[in-house]
This record gives structure tokens, sequence and C-alpha cells, in this order.
């Protein structure tokens, strides 16, 4: 048996305090919430809601301590040499009828910023098309033809297209394994809107030779090139939260580290063989094709023994997001599927205990909204299922009046709210005290950006909520009632659409305020902050899809990011071929 | 750039334009790509924009050669690895069975002789 290292130690140490220090806030929120509601007397709808804010405040607990021990823990240095890589990388860019202009553009800067590098012959480029519309095919054809002659790239650019797209990208990538995988010592997978600098690329290359059993290396991708006013709130967040998140989980996560799907460096012979993944019994949702395989996958390589690395100083790394509410709620319509499906490899064969805990994360990271939403029921209801109080208990000749416990449901409140807001202050005050500010717009902007986005988070929250509970709901059903089609190439929505999504949303929100007014009265300002963003979600959703909202918050120096204060060159390369694309 | 190669306008077929000269062979050692067969390398000509209209191999400059090469769209190595599918949610049976067999393999010595006695034997 394998003896454990002192950094195997270390990571045992801080998933152990981890667990401890949200186990003790999850346990004083349950009590104090316990004590608030007895205050009325106990019944049964008091038992669920305890288990409910058990449940929610470990996980907000969970989310708090990550961000927590990003600052407590840097991330670990890796020796790396300066030598030239000796093995061959091929660079993978999975599609799936996607706008081919940017597709290209972004491939064509990854393929001039990998030239620029000493040992560029090392690396080959592969564009994997599942596209399934002709016309699509047609056009990634021509693009592969021009691009090939630009970049003078024949014999390291190749363009496959399969006829079906079985088992989605993780079936795509295993077409490229079980045909030209054994070519290549690595690869490197990228999303159709990933972005990375050639540099980045060689040190992972160095990086995964300098440690033979590094089988998954994780970059941290950056969003960038969002102009609406969600997008830009959506960069904002990861770029000043995202990297001390990302090393908390890698503190956390140790040599069982995480895959996004994208932006990876991988070991080709040891995912293909540790990788495969027989469908699962019984129909979709449950059954099929394993979904949302990334997960998994870092999970099968950590169960063969490989290290799979979350490596956040990886800079160099970058990647598109939903520019609006509706298209993000599209993207975790499915990602929500495919982590619910993960409940049944919960308990697979030999994985590790950590790999389970992922997995179990990412099933709580959409079930975690219906929990809240259940418990905002429960509440309403609870009034009316409440014993009357007992004045006279038989024990005293004295009436006893029910103690009040309003300190201590102001204090759970803020509590909450604590462990919510509490690890992104700390962030924005290390970014003040740390002299980064400037990458931020400087300190006075970065401040009045952090409270908007506090705000507008906050805001925004409830209508998250009805979106996961939908598409929880919608999984569990086996149903789809559709989205409405929004494909502006700017992001921004008509309000049409945005009315189309959420006006069920304004029914329920309008619904739980009637409801509240009438039959549970002392509930009716707590319910205000949820249900009022729920009671105009249409209005909300269509103005953060504003790219014109987007662009005054640009103009005032609000939600500013390091990559707008300096320029990403792979991303202006892509512009520039994007340009030259549309001028020919 | 394409453009600076010899170009010339015969509409020969590819294979009878290039399938006795030097050029698959040079193709081979520009891509360093010795796997590349000579039906494949005609193939890639074929498709190939400038090479539709054929390309004066003789006269051509070796740099402008070389550049025609490395706008081929030759096809991937072809060295494909095996991928077994590991099944995530085995039945039970399955799922114990390397319990089953320890706990077999654990019984075998502590449980007694069970070698029925031969009948001639019992008799006696």
């Amino acid at each position: 048996m394998k003896k454990a290292g002192p950094e195997a130690w270390s990571t045992a140490f801080r998933r152990l305090a981890m667990a401890v220090i949200a186990l003790c806030l999850t346990t004083g929120a349950s009590y104090m919430f316990a004590i608030v509601v007895q205050s009325d007397g106990f019944d049964w709808l008091d038992i669920i809601r305890i288990a409910l804010m058990a449940v929610a405040s470990f996980w907000l607990a969970w989310g708090g301590c990550i961000a927590l021990f990003g600052i407590l823990f840097p991330p670990e240095e890796r020796s790396t040499g300066v030598n030239l890589p000796e093995g061959r990388t091929a660079i993978l860019l999975p599609i799936y009828n996607e706008a081919t202009g940017p597709v290209f553009a972004r491939l064509e800067a990854i393929m001039k910023s990998v030239a620029a590098l000493p040992a560029a012959d090392r690396f080959d480029f592969f564009v994997l098309s599942d596209t399934t519309k002709d016309d699509v095919g047609e056009a990634e054809q021509r693009a592969y033809q021009q691009l090939l002659v630009r970049q003078n790239a024949g014999g390291r650019l190749f363009y496959r297209r399969r006829e079906q797209n079985i088992g989605r990208k993780a079936g795509n990538i295993a077409d490229f394994l079980t045909t030209s995988g054994g070519a290549y010592e690595y690869m490197l997978v990228l999303d159709a809107d990933s972005l990375m600098d050639g540099k980045t690329i060689l040190e992972m290359v160095r990086r995964m030779e300098a440690d033979p059993r590094l089988g998954l290396l994780q970059s941290l991708p950056q969003i960038i090139g969002l102009s609406t006013l969600f997008g830009r709130l959506l960069q904002f967040a990861t770029g000043l939260y995202g990297p001390y998140f990302a090393r908390g989980l890698a503190a956390v996560q140790g040599e069982e580290g995480t895959f996004w799907g994208h932006n990876a460096l991988i070991r080709t012979r040891a995912f293909a063989a540790a990788c495969g993944m027989a469908p699962l019994t019984g129909k979709p949702p449950f059954g099929g094709h394993i979904l949302s395989h990334d997960t998994v996958e870092a999970a099968l390589l950590a169960r063969d023994g490989w290290k799979v690395h979350l490596d956040p100083d990886l800079t160099g790394s970058y990647e598109e997001a939903p520019a609006n509410m509706v298209d993000y709620a599209k993207r975790d319509r499915r990602w929500c599927q495919g982590n619910l499906q993960h409940s049944r490899i919960l308990a697979a064969p030999r994985f590790r205990f950590w790999s389970r805990i992922s997995i179990l994360q990412g099933v709580f990271a959409y079930l975690a909204s219906p929990i809240w939403c259940v418990f905002l029921l429960a509440s309403l209801a609870a009034p009316l299922v409440a014993p009357p109080p007992v004045y006279f208990d038989g024990h005293s000749p004295f009436p006893v009046f029910p103690h009040p416990e309003t300190t201590t449901a102001l204090a759970l409140l803020f509590g909450l709210v604590a462990l919510l807001i509490l690890p992104k202050l700390l962030l924005v005050a290390r970014a003040l005290l740390g002299g980064n500010s400037a990458d931020f717009g400087g300190p006075v902007r970065l401040l009045i950006s952090f409270l908007l986005e506090i705000l507008l988070t906050s805001i925004l929250a409830p209508i998250h909520m009805m979106f996961h509970c939908r598409s929880v709901f919608q999984v569990l059903t086996g149903a789809d009632s559709g989205w409405p089609t929004a494909d502006r190439d700017d992001g921004s929505l008509p309000i049409s659409a945005a009315f189309s999504a959420t006006w069920w949303m304004s029914i329920a929100g309008a619904g739980a305020i009637a409801f509240s007014h009438s039959y549970a009265p002392e509930m009716f300002y707590w319910l205000l902050p949820v249900a009022l963003p729920l009671v105009v979600a249409p209005l909300l959703v269509w103005m953060t899809a504003s790219v014109m909202l987007g662009k005054v918050t640009k103009k005032l120096g609000l939600f500013q990011v390091p990559t707008e204060a300096a320029p990403v060159e792979v991303a202006e390369d892509m512009r520039l071929a994007l340009s030259q694309k549309a001028a020919a | 750039m394409t453009q600076h190669v010899s170009i010339d306008h015969q509409t020969a077929t590819t294979a009878a334009l290039f399938a006795d000269s030097d050029l698959l062979d040079e193709i081979r050692s520009v891509l360093k790509r010795p796997d590349l067969g000579d039906d494949v390398l005609l193939s890639a000509l074929a498709s190939s924009p400038a090479a539709r209209h054929g390309i004066n191999h003789v006269t051509a400059m070796p740099q402008d050669r070389e550049t025609f090469i490395r706008t081929l769209p030759v096809p991937a190595p072809r060295h494909g690895l095996e991928m077994p599918q590991h099944d995530l949610n085995p039945p039970l049976a399955v799922r114990f069975a390397p319990l089953v067999a320890l706990w077999h393999r654990a019984l075998q010595p502590l449980a007694p002789q069970l070698k029925r006695v031969p009948v001639p034997a019992k008799d006696r």
C-alpha cells in the first residue's frame, strides 16, 4: 500500500478542518432556528423546517469555508523545468452546431499563440465536429480549408466530422482517442468558447512532464468578452472571487481535484484506460449516456491512482459565458440533468472518498434551490398549523406568555447573510490591502462595484432559485417546456423573450405575497425580499441583458476586471481574425 | 503563401500528375508523416484547392513547394487506443462479488473437512 506523504496529510487535515467548521456553523444555525420556531409551540412542520434549514445552511457554510481556505492556503509551487516538452500534444476543439466564424477565429488565435512557442512543432490541432446541421458542417469545412492555408498548418491541423454524435462530447473525445489518441502523450481539451495562451499551454505540458503521476491538470478559465450588464456582473464576480474559490477548492481537493470539461491538459493513455464509461441502465434522465462527464472522468482517473490537479495559478486560460439570465438558465438546465444523474454513480466501485464528495457537491448545487424553496413554503404554511398559545399549562396559577425570540431570529438572519457576504468582503479587503485594486478600477470603483454586485446578486438570487427549481422538477418528471429563442449575437434579450421565460415567476411571487398577506401576515415582510424580485422578474431579466447598461457600467469603470485593464493578446488576435473573416 | 506557387493549368487528374513524382515522398518528409500512403496523399492533393489545377512540381521553388505542402488537408495519424467501458453502476451481485469471494476464501481454512466418508468405510 502506498504510504501517504506530507501533502496527503495536509490535505486530509484541511478537509477535516473544513468539515468541522461547516458542521459547527450548521449546528449553531439549526439550534438558533429551533429556538425561534418553538417559540409558538412545536409541531411536525417545525421538524421539517429545521432539517431543511440545517441542509441549506451547511451548503452555505461549505461555500464560505472554500473562500476562507482560498485566502488561508496559497497554491503550492509546482516544480517545472524550462526544457522543451518531449511528448506531443493534441489540442482538441470539440464543436456542435456552433457559430463557425467565432469558433475558427478562436482557434486561429490559439494557433498563432502556439506558433510563437519554441516547441510549436510538438502541438497539433483537431477540430472534432459533431455538427448535425449540414449547412453548418459545410461552413466548418470551408473555414477549415481557409485556416489551413492561412496558417500553413497542413499535417498539424485536422478536421473530422462524426455522422452521429453518440455519447455527445465524451463520445466525441472517445472517438478521437480510439482513432488517433495513441499518437499523442497529452491532449488539451477545449470548449467551443475556449481561448488559451500558448505560454500557458506550454507551462501545463511542462508541469505534466515534471510529474509522471499527474493525469489531469485543470487551469482556471477567466470569463471574458461579455458586454451585457449580467455578463459584466458575472465577469467581475468570477474575476474577483473566482481565483480564491479555486484556491480553496484546490486546497481541500489535493490529488483528487476537479475537471471542468475544458481548458485542461490530460494524459491520453491514462484517460483512455480509465475514463471509458458504459451507459447507465434505463432511460434518460437518470439512465443512458452519462452527462456532465467531466466530474466523473476526474473521479475515474483518481480511482486508477492518477493525480488530478486544479492549478489556480495557471492564468492565460479564458472562456466565454452566457450573457443573460435565460441563457444561463438554459446551460444550468443541461448541467442539472447531468449532475442529478450522478446520484446513480455516487456508490460506484473503488471511487475515492473525496471524488464521491465532489459528485455529491455537484448534486447539491442543484438541490439547494428546491430545498430553500420548500423551506420558504413550509415557513409560509407554519403559522396555519401552529397550535394556539397555551397561557395556562396547569403547572402555574399564573398565565405563561410565549417567550419572544426576536433577538435570536435576527441573529440567525444576520449570521446567514454574513455567511454569504463575509467571504466576499474578505476578498475585497484583501484586494484593497494587497494593492491589486487597480486591476478592478481602483479602490473606490472596486468598493462601489462590490456593493452593486452584492445588491444585484441578492435581487437576482430568487430568480436563479426558481430557474433551478424548474430544472430539477423537469428532470424528475422528464418534462421540458422549452425555451424562448432569442439568439442575439450581443447577448441581449427582447422583453418578449424575458417575459416568456419568467411569467410564471411573476405569478408565483404575486401569489406568495397575496397568500402571506391573507393567511400568514407575520411572514409578510420576511417574504418580500424573495417575492418582489419574482414579481418583476421579466423586467429584471430584460434589464440585466441590456448591452446599453453594460456599456454604462464600463464607461463608469464599474465591474472592471484585470483582463480589461491589461488586454489579453490572444483575445485581441481572435477579434482581429474575426474582423478579417467578416471583411472577407 | 499559395499564390507564390507555380501553378500550371492542366486539367489532368491529380493521380496521373503526381503518382510517379518525388512530391509524395517530399510531402511525407516535410510533414514528418511517413505513415501517409500514396493513395491518402493523392486524395489530399485532389481535395487541395491549389492542387486541383495541378502544380508544376519540377520548376516550383523549394520554399514554395514546402508552403504548398503545408496547406494540404492530410488526415490525422491513425493510432487508436483501447478505451474499455467501465460500468459505474453494476448490479449488486457484481458489486459484492469480491466480498463474497473474500468470504469464501476466509471460510475455507476454518471450515471442517466436509469430505463424505465412503460407504464401505462407514459400514466397517
